[in-house]
């Protein structure tokens, strides 16, 4: 009993009391988490309508480097149409310059270009895209990767539009 | 058998009415987190059909999370009345 701080008579609060959730606040709770998930899928729906709507404006060229920046069976990223939007330049041959939108149709993972096999390989679930066409060949991914089309102008290349 | 009687009778019911409402209560809640669990399968379509850039089904899933979410307004509100009255 000498042990109780003296705080403690004036406030005789019990853990046991405090902590006791009623029916009612977990109710309460519920009904909160129902609203949460129901304004994250409201969010997400947003979202798309709005990259739907982005996705509709007329893309301009634009220069994504030179020619001899990239050797033979080498790759690289550049973003188009805009920043934030990661495409992948591959250069399969030593005239032939390949490019796609680099997030996989499945779920928006990076692929990379596996230049033994000649194709694109999405890591997260083994998607596999073929590097010429970008079709699918193996894996979940449900569509092709978005094509972006290339123009050579003298050691310049360009971006200039995208194939979705 | 006069008074004593009925206020047994009377004690009886009351239980009685008071188990059976416990019983709507506790199967209202069961109800709830049954939709809310509906609300995340919906939850995570939806985030994959964003994720995958196919968007067709978005609308439809933020459509069926809102239908649930009035569903568990409407059950708890009828909790919160039963309860109030």
């Amino acid at each position: 009993m000498a042990d109780v701080p003296a705080w403690k008579d004036d406030f005789p609060i019990s853990w046991a009391d405090d902590h006791y959730v009623t029916r009612r606040e977990f109710t309460k709770s519920l009904v909160l988490v129902s609203c949460a998930t129901f304004c994250a899928n409201g969010a997400l729906a947003g979202m798309g309508a709005l990259e739907a709507a982005k996705s509709g404006v007329v893309t301009e060229p634009k220069k994504i480097g030179l020619v001899t920046d990239l050797p033979v069976g080498g790759s690289r990223v550049f973003e188009y149409p805009s920043a934030g939007d990661p495409c992948l330049l591959v250069r399969i041959d030593a005239d032939r310059f390949v490019a796609f939108g680099q997030k996989c149709t499945h779920l928006g993972c990076p692929v990379v270009y596996r230049k033994e096999k000649k194709q694109l390989h999405c890591p997260c679930h083994e998607g596999t895209f073929n590097a010429e066409d970008g079709k699918v060949i193996a894996g979940p991914p449900p569509r092709p990767l978005p094509r972006i089309d290339l123009e050579r102008k003298g050691d310049e290349l360009w971006a200039v539009a995208i194939r979705k | 058998m006069g008074s004593g009687h009925s206020e047994v009778i009377n004690t009886r019911r009351v239980r009685a009415e008071r188990a059976q409402g416990m019983t709507v209560v506790y199967a209202i809640m069961v109800a709830v987190i049954l939709l809310i669990l509906l609300q995340f399968l919906l939850l995570m379509v939806a985030l994959e059909d964003f994720l995958s850039g196919s968007r067709a089904l978005l609308w439809g899933a933020a459509a069926g999370s809102g239908a649930c979410f009035a569903a568990a307004c409407w059950l708890i509100r009828y909790i919160t009345v039963r309860r109030s009255t």
